[in-house]
């Protein structure tokens, strides 16, 4: 089924679009689970998630391209599971333990100043994207976004992989000079 | 700012970035399937022809199809290249090889461009990643509105930024131009199979003005770093420590003879470029230095072109580990072990790396894309107590439970 039908079946709140979605993004959507959070049941719980929320979402969204919509909400959620999985080892520690009994004490909602803070991130990785060349630029968001292995990443970007390893590196180191002259770092 | 942070910022960047690379990923498997479907219909039409003219000719199936009179038994125009599954060669985007490994039957190719015609050109091939192309030949590039290509640079100099889709016109690659052309198959001229050869464009990117990256004649290079270990006339005799395009698959730490003739040229650290041959004088034995090699299939013309001091002497990308440090004595420094590979890690008990130098422990910082300073014997005053610093390391030995000693290499502030 087209990605538009899928849409107005959503928009239509008929369930057969969480159906559509799973067949034809299930497995899509758990390779990027999967990436991220190593562990098929997490994984699993991550696409259901997804379905869920696009299902929330959609209306009043009306996203162009569902796989890259429903990437985006995969990856959040995998990275919200993967948060709560490692706080929850630290727990084993007693001083992991105390930390996060402080944390209660502290407003766990984002403030105005860091939500201001965080779109003007998202808009200079933007800009500092379109600022590589397409080779780069794919090795980044490919390891980074997608969290695909180095290998993979290199083999659809068609390079080697200690060319790959390079440019990242130096992708990296460009775009920590980035931030820095942006301020969103402080050079000691 | 934490990497985790930064990782969550990536989740909501630009969707036309993300199905960029998306396409990427999945046009692999798209090529693969044609692929097949193509060799599908080839057989099918073989079986046919067979059939047809009642007798079975011997076919002699050489790896690549072509240039044999009745060698080929590749479907289509006499002579036309079957696709080639594999190609043994490495590299990068942007080059020669490093395209023919994008999709199992992409090929690239420099050109320059001698005489345009109506929706086609004239070119004399510069340098090819093509059997069936050998430098100087002429060939007819042929395209379609669906090709995609690109006139203006990007930071590294190939024309890959600004994609349009369409017909170029002369207006958009005048006659002289260089060229960076993927094509898929080469086919002889239909009247005249001496005159020329034919390639269908897929892409085509503009290379001329090519900055740094390329050699002088805007052509792709490889680059060398190797550790001069003994002079010789006309060549010197050293180590590889790292490489970077062209095939870009030479084995790290060995031996390589590199050669030179009287095309070289020189650029000392902090220098300009001067035509003439290298001695011993200029890059001592022990001496890290870049050899440009403008040629995609290295070690045989390894030495044809420039050779200069690298800014950056070492890529081959050795482990690192990040530590907190602790105290500073006689020998380097000791710390807290907080991450590996430039990624922070919880760990559950204390682990303290004594990080030990030798004389060659340096300290780089990055002022901008291809400026590096380089300083030997870091101290306090680069990164106090308390500093968390990266740390690449030759080797490391476990000294006890809760203690690592690394040799460290080199040594930069994290963040």
């Amino acid at each position: 089924m087209q990605d538009e039908k899928i849409v107005e079946l959503y928009f239509n709140r008929d369930e057969l679009a969480l159906k559509e979605t799973e067949s034809k993004y299930g497995r899509y959507l758990f390779k990027i689970a999967y990436s991220i959070l190593s562990d098929i049941s997490d994984s699993e719980e991550s696409v259901n998630d997804t379905y869920l929320s696009a299902w929330n979402s959609i209306p009043p969204h009306r996203p162009v391209v569902l796989s890259t919509y429903l990437s985006k909400l995969t990856r959040r959620i995998s990275i919200d599971i993967f948060r709560k999985r490692t706080s929850k080892k630290r727990i084993d520690s007693n001083f992991a333990l105390s930390v996060s009994e402080l944390e209660e004490c502290l407003d766990s909602k984002e403030s105005v100043e860091e939500n201001m803070e965080n779109k003007e991130l998202v808009c200079a990785i933007n800009k500092f994207l379109r600022s590589l060349n397409k080779e780069a630029r794919a090795l980044f968001v490919g390891r980074y976004y997608f969290c695909d292995s180095l290998k993979e990443v290199a083999k659809y970007v068609g390079v080697s992989e200690s060319k790959a390893k390079t440019t990242l590196y130096r992708t990296r180191l460009r775009l920590r000079e980035y931030l820095l002259k942006e301020g969103f770092i402080v050079d000691c | 700012m934490t990497a985790e942070k930064l990782s969550e910022a990536l989740s909501f960047i630009d969707d036309d970035i993300i199905e960029e690379t998306d396409a990427l990923r999945k046009r692999k498997k798209n090529h693969k399937a044609l692929w097949l479907r193509t060799l599908s219909a080839a057989a099918c039409l073989c079986i046919a022809l067979v059939a047809v003219f009642g007798t079975v000719q011997s076919f002699d199936l050489p790896l690549r199809g072509g240039k044999g009179e009745n060698n080929s038994a590749w479907a289509g125009t006499k002579g036309e290249t079957k696709p080639v599954d594999e190609f043994k060669y490495g590299g990068t985007f942007g080059s020669v090889a490093g395209s023919m490994s994008m999709t199992s039957s992409e090929y690239a190719v420099y050109l320059e461009i001698t005489e345009w015609k109506r929706n086609c050109f004239y070119a004399l091939v510069l340098e090819s990643g093509n059997e069936e192309l050998t430098n100087g030949m002429k060939v007819k590039v042929k395209f379609d509105k669906n090709i995609i290509y690109a006139q203006n640079y990007s930071w590294n100099g190939v024309g890959d930024s600004f994609f349009e889709q369409g017909s170029p016109t002369e207006k958009v690659f005048p006659v002289g131009n260089k060229l960076y052309v993927v094509f898929s198959k080469v086919r002889n001229s239909f009247f005249n199979s001496k005159a020329h050869k034919v390639i269908r464009a897929i892409e085509i990117h503009n290379i001329k003005n090519v900055p740094v990256e390329r050699g002088p004649n805007g052509f792709l290079i490889a680059t060398y770093y190797v550790e001069i270990t003994k002079w010789g006339k006309n060549e010197f005799t050293g180590i590889i420590k790292g490489s970077e395009g062209g095939s870009g698959e030479l084995p790290f730490d060995k031996e390589l003879t590199v050669k030179f003739d009287e095309n070289i040229r020189v650029k000392k650290q902090g220098g300009k470029f001067e035509n003439r041959i290298p001695t011993e004088d200029d890059f001592p034995e022990g001496s890290r230095v870049e050899v440009l090699v403008n040629d995609y299939n290295a070690p045989k013309y390894l030495g044809k072109s420039e050779m200069w001091i690298s800014s950056i002497s070492d890529l081959s990308m050795p482990q690192t580990v990040l530590v907190r440090i602790d105290k500073w004595n006689d020998k380097g420094f000791t710390g807290t072990l907080s991450g590996e590979n430039g990624q922070q890690v919880f760990y559950y008990t204390n682990h303290t790396a004594v990080v030990e130098f030798t004389e060659n422990t340096r300290t780089e910082s990055y002022e901008k894309w291809g400026t590096t300073t380089i300083s030997l014997a870091p101290t306090e005053d680069d990164f106090p107590v308390g500093t968390m610093v990266e740390v690449s390391y030759y080797k490391s030995a476990q000294k006890s439970i809760d203690e690592t000693a690394y040799t460290a290499e080199r040594i930069w502030l994290f963040e």
